[in-house]
């Protein structure tokens, strides 16, 4: 009875689903794979056959040349990363406060705050693009990467917040009242009991962070485009012209650019074991 | 070491008054146990002496000291938790360590003391594994042992064995009790379980609704229960409650006649005569119950010797000396 009630939850079975998960992997794959492969192509070889592998012939190194002779790529990736990591630090850090405080103290306007931060979740930042360039205009912050920090970590905060704050909710509360009997402070709490248990929680947000400021192409383009302070995906548009796109360079750039982000995405995904809190209670 | 007094101790929430008034003393070194069905605010009793629950009104004195306003690590106090709350990331003996690593004791010292700990409680081999990878008992252990070397001036135990299965729970009640033996701190121990609280407790402390019914040695509540709440808690199976009026010699005023089953006799020559028909026997081996329905419609339950062979549908006489016999008044209050 329970085999076959299993059966009927599940019509696909697991092959069928194994299935339908590889042939999406090999559509989100296939850009990639076409953007790498294609990389390592002679101009001439990208335009006469794009879906083909790299031979003898046709392989080139021209476009990673050109990226990283004639222009300035090492300077955008160190503006990328440095925008990345400062806006996770800052973001999950400030999270995971405000989702411990939002799901163990009760305060007055608590629940309004919780709605307030949600709302943010709604309402798509780019809306806000004239009056976030005049406001980073009158700060003086143009052309700097603080402007950039600012405006991710307050775009990345309200999702941030409210998934934390749902997998704070579930943390036993006899763990966070035997800490208190130990005489643990607060903030010991925080740090040392509730952030190595909502582990796999912040990595996972981590990831939704990283990647939408990592790709972002809109707010260095209108709040820093100086040639000190472009990230990768500016630095990118250099080499498409209004009439001329160089193929290689462009390539050979976003080849680059995934690099980091699979390196942190390896980092976070190794959080994200499952059944971590397994053996705190019962 | 530590006595507790707890003075007119209150607690509602909102409207709802959940603890009324509360008077309790407790001894230095004394085994007091909280006993209750749930809901009747044991718990909520025991987590506000330890500081977890605010106090509506009323005092709470530990060591002659009064800590309504204490938080919980300054009262003195070492609490288990029902389900444990051991930190699943960390090992056995960073758990039972990190509570004093916090109050700058030294290194060697914190080790000796979990060391010690461990020894008492066999958790010597366990030290480096994590609690993922104990059993439920073991998990027990640790959660006690992390209480212990806090040396407290008192023990809390919030229902510790209801999360172990019944062979567990008998040998951990009687480890716990030699425990309590050897260190003589000062425990409160909360509970459903008469049996727990029988063979633990120097003190029971009865709670029904937010009031205290009884506190006692744990043979004058079997012996005297001073009311009927009390005397259908304690003991197990449940004291009979009989009406006096098909009764002959008794007074108007008694309102419940009540008998324990191990004091119901098959004999006609006693002072006080029931008769039935049988509707169903347990065997047990060392004693039977007998469940049968009394002349006047009341469930009744006899035990009787393993031996006994009385059958179901078969009818009964059975007696019980007067001395045996505990009488209540209208108001449920014990009046012999």
């Amino acid at each position: 009875m329970v085999k076959a009630s299993h059966k009927l939850r599940r019509p696909l079975g697991g092959i069928g689903v194994q299935i339908i998960l590889f042939a999406y992997m090999i559509l989100a794959l296939w850009p990639i794979f076409l953007v790498i492969s294609n990389s390592f192509k002679s101009r001439k070889a990208i335009f006469n056959d794009p879906m083909a592998l790299p031979t003898f012939d046709t392989f080139s190194l021209v476009g990673f040349e050109k990226v990283l002779t004639r222009s300035s790529f090492d300077l955008y990736f160190l503006n990328s990363i440095t925008i990345m990591v400062a806006t996770l630090a800052i973001t999950l850090l400030i999270a995971s406060m405000a989702a411990w405080a939002l799901s163990e103290y009760k305060f007055r306007g608590n629940t309004l705050l919780g709605l307030y931060l949600a709302i943010g979740i709604m309402i798509p930042i780019r809306l806000g693009s004239v009056s976030i360039l005049k406001l980073i205009v009158s700060l003086g912050l143009t052309n700097t990467l603080t402007a950039l920090i600012l405006v991710y970590v307050a775009q990345s905060l309200p999702l941030t917040i409210f998934i934390l704050n749902e997998f704070m909710h579930q943390i036993p509360k006899d763990l966070k009242e035997a800490a208190r009997c130990d005489g643990v402070s607060e903030y010991r709490i925080f740090f040392q009991i509730i952030l190595p248990l909502t582990r796999p929680a912040i990595a996972t947000v981590g990831i939704f962070t990283m990647v939408p400021v990592w790709n972002d192409l809109w707010f260095p383009l209108i709040l820093s485009p100086g040639e000190e302070t472009r990230t990768v995906t500016l630095g990118v548009q250099q080499f498409v012209g209004q009439y001329v796109t160089d193929w290689n360079a462009v390539l050979a750039s976003l080849t680059l650019a995934i690099i980091p982000i699979m390196i942190v995405y390896l980092i976070f995904s190794r959080q994200l074991i499952r059944g971590i809190t397994s053996g705190a209670v019962k | 070491m530590a006595n507790i007094k707890l003075h007119a101790v209150r607690k509602s929430y909102g409207d709802t008054v959940v603890i009324h008034g509360v008077d309790i003393d407790i001894k230095d070194g004394e085994f007091c146990v909280f006993v209750g069905p749930s809901g009747c605010g044991k718990s909520t009793l025991l987590r506000m002496i330890a500081g977890l629950e605010e106090i509506t009104a009323g005092d709470i004195e530990i060591g002659n000291i009064k800590v309504n306003d204490l938080p919980p690590s300054q009262r003195g106090i070492a609490m288990v938790f029902q389900s444990y709350a051991l930190y699943p990331h960390m090992n056995v003996f960073k758990n039972m360590a990190f509570g004093l690593s916090i109050k700058k004791i030294g290194k060697a010292e914190i080790k000796q003391r979990v060391e010690k700990a461990a020894n008492i409680l066999q958790l010597g081999e366990l030290l480096h594994r994590k609690p993922a990878e104990l059993s439920g008992g073991q998990r027990q252990r640790v959660a006690i042992g992390r209480a212990i070397v806090r040396d407290p001036q008192v023990f809390l135990f919030d229902e510790p064995l209801s999360n172990l299965d019944a062979a567990l729970r008998v040998q951990t009640r009687i480890e716990i009790s030699k425990l309590h033996q050897n260190l003589k701190n000062t425990v409160v121990y909360v509970t459903h379980d008469q049996v727990e609280a029988m063979t633990l407790a120097d003190k029971i402390i009865v709670l029904n609704d937010g009031y205290v019914e009884q506190i006692g040695k744990p043979l004058e509540l079997y012996n005297k229960p001073e009311n009927l709440f009390v005397a259908g808690f304690i003991g197990s199976p449940k004291m009979n409650f009989l009406n006096p009026k098909i009764y002959t010699n008794f007074d108007n005023n008694i309102a419940t006649i009540g008998i324990r089953p191990e004091h119901l006799i098959e004999s006609k020559n006693a002072d006080f005569i029931i008769t039935g028909k049988v509707d169903a026997v347990e065997r047990l081996g060392d004693v039977s119950y007998i469940y049968l329905t009394s002349q006047d419609d009341t469930q009744i339950i006899a035990a009787t010797s393993g031996s006994s062979d009385v059958k179901t549908g078969q009818s009964v006489t059975y007696g019980a000396n007067s001395d045996k016999l505990h009488l209540f008044d209208i108001n449920g209050k014990r009046s012999n």
